[in-house]
């Protein structure tokens, strides 16, 4: 209300604490890294969440800012790199959302930090990308080292493992991901044993041989889900029918179909969210569709608005000052269901890994649906 | 009263008051303080009712205001994707004059939806011009604004069902006083003490929960 009073009337109105050092409508371009449905990105999601996020932004607090598309999917590095030297070539640009990836942003992050230019990802979550090299790099999801001790404590509580196998491919994600969850089982108490896979072996046999009769939980915390899939068949033919449990690579319901799975997500449902009902219905009546693993790109946007309107003077801002003000930003809600804040090294404060349960044609939410660290 | 005076026959049946001295005095300020009491609880019942047809006034404008944003979006929605259609076939044919006289035809905001599309690289843009990455698209925005009005109708009616219900708790009331009034004025036809007391009582009590509700339901 403050903020269209202040639309209406200029800048004879002074300002309150929360309300930014001026009385003009901010405006300013953001950048969006992310998917929009040209060439090998063809998912929209991200963008849309974003979309959402800004219009609803503009019209709560009277701004203008405006977003600048940059279409890049999850495993496009070379056209990643071009297209971020044009966002940081381009003065306009005070705060870039994305990338999606983690090994985009390996890519891309060197070029924007050089520009001075902060990227807040909403689903890049390798544990290297906050650990020093990228300045400006923050993240609204979880990193990669909760999810392993999540998944474990998920096994622990509700699976009631006698033995517990974990399968591990030979990427830098798989062999992350299944460290935490057996150090961690290990840990609680519980016996595991381990098995390695190469990307997109064709004879799962090996690891139907590892699941021994008193293996009752099998782990796939492995990069592709065609892996996964082959790796479930391979273990029902051989007459074994251990509870899956998979990593966030495995979240997707067609790529990953295997109903009865669990499997882990950064994301939490927004439909099922306090404050995320709402906007998932607006997100409906928009793109006649449901996205509800879409949110934190919601919050992203959300997050670089307010900093951009924090900094905002006499109707702009700058980049140098988006990523000044960027580590301080705090959201007391958010529609991914918990307050949002940025530790020392810009990761998520109290970030959380969620476990669903594929269900035939969705994820249903587990009782104990948020898994804390 | 005078006509018992002189009444024929001679002895005076006429009703007294028993009791201490002060009974008449407490039963006309029950009394008295009931039929403040009520009057208030009515005036502010039509108070209440007249609020809610307010609120509900507004909240039927307000509907039709997003009905008609509604079917405002749903038409530009529907208007600039037929458009574009034709404008793009007249494109592509090179029929320059009939795209000029399409382009004359749409809105502003379509012009500018639809230009952004036209610059972009052919390789690098969304399937359509109406997509989240066209910073020009302007559906997202109408869809909010819509929204709002319609949350503002919904407020209205809310603020109606209240008022209607405060309205309704407040007759409530003024029918719970009228004990007040029967067992004030009937305690002035009794001759037992102890009951003049426990009616005067039952009207007192009466009262003072009728004027605290009054207060609770202003």
């Amino acid at each position: 209300m403050a903020a269209v009073l202040m639309v209406g009337s200029g800048s004879a109105l002074a300002s309150t604490e929360s309300d930014p050092p001026t009385a003009a409508p901010c405006a300013g371009v953001i950048g969006v890294i992310a998917p929009y449905g040209a060439g090998q990105a063809n998912s929209t999601v991200q963008l849309n969440w974003a979309r959402v996020a800004l219009d609803q932004f503009n019209k709560d607090n009277g701004t203008s800012f405006t977003i600048s598309p940059a279409n890049v999917g999850s495993t496009e590095v070379d056209r990643g790199v071009v297209e971020a030297q044009r966002l940081a070539a381009d003065e306009k640009i005070i705060g870039v959302v994305g990338p999606s990836s983690s090994l985009v942003t390996k890519s891309v992050g060197p070029v924007l930090d050089a520009a001075g230019l902060s990227y807040v990802s909403p689903s890049a979550t390798a544990t290297v990308l906050t650990e020093g090299s990228l300045s400006n790099f923050f993240r609204v999801v979880a990193n990669d080292s909760v999810q392993g001790p999540s998944i474990a404590q998920f096994i622990e509580s509700s699976l009631k493992p006698k033995k517990v196998l974990v399968v591990v491919d030979d990427e830098p994600y798989s062999i992350g991901l299944a460290k935490g969850v057996v150090r961690t089982l290990k840990a609680k108490g519980v016996k595991v044993s381990t098995t390695k896979i190469t990307l997109k072996q064709k004879d799962m046999s090996s690891v139907a041989k590892a699941v021994t009769p008193s293996t009752n939980v099998l782990v796939l915390p492995i990069l592709l889900p065609e892996d996964g899939v082959n790796i479930v068949n391979a273990v029902r033919d051989s007459g074994k029918f251990p509870a899956i449990v998979a990593g966030d690579s495995m979240f997707s319901l067609t790529e990953f179909n295997v109903p009865g799975a669990y499997v882990s997500s950064f994301a939490p449902d927004v439909s099922i969210t306090p404050q995320g009902k709402d906007t998932i219905k607006l997100y409906g009546q928009i793109f006649d569709d449901l996205a509800p693993y879409g949110g934190p790109a919601y919050v992203a946007m959300e997050v670089v608005l307010t900093a951009a309107r924090k900094t905002c003077v006499n109707g702009s801002t700058t980049r140098a000052k988006v990523t000044k003000a960027l580590p301080d930003v705090r959201l007391d809600s958010s529609i991914l269901g918990q307050p949002l804040a940025f530790d020392a090294n810009h990761d998520v404060v109290d970030g959380v890994f969620w476990v669903y349960r594929h269900a035939a044609d969705s994820f249903q939410p587990m009782t104990r649906a948020r898994v804390d660290k | 009263m005078a006509k018992s005076h002189h009444h024929a026959g001679g002895h005076d049946n006429h009703m007294t008051l028993t009791g201490p001295a002060w009974l008449p005095l407490a039963i006309a300020l029950i009394l008295g303080l009931a039929a403040l009491v009520a009057g208030l609880t009515a005036w502010r019942a039509a108070s209440h009712l007249g609020n809610s047809q307010v609120a509900l006034t507004f909240s039927t404008q307000s509907v039709n205001n997003a009905n008609t944003a509604a079917q405002d979006s749903n038409k530009l929605v529907s208007d600039e994707r037929s458009v574009f259609i034709a404008y793009e076939e007249a494109l592509q044919q090179g029929d320059t004059l009939r795209a000029q006289e399409i382009r004359a035809l749409m809105a502003p905001s379509t012009q500018k939806t639809i230009d952004w599309w036209l610059n972009a690289p052919a390789s690098n843009r969304p399937a359509s011009p109406f997509s989240s990455a066209n910073p020009e698209w302007i559906t997202p925005r109408k869809v909010i604004d819509t929204n709002e009005v319609l949350d503002l109708a919904e407020a209205e009616l809310i603020k109606a069902e209240d008022e209607i219900h405060q309205a309704h708790s407040l007759e409530l009331l003024e029918a719970i006083l009228a004990i007040a009034f029967l067992t004030g004025g009937l305690t002035a036809t009794l001759r037992s003490q102890s009951a003049q007391f426990l009616l005067l009582s039952v009207s007192a009590t009466v009262l003072v929960i009728s004027a605290v509700g009054l207060l609770v339901l202003w």
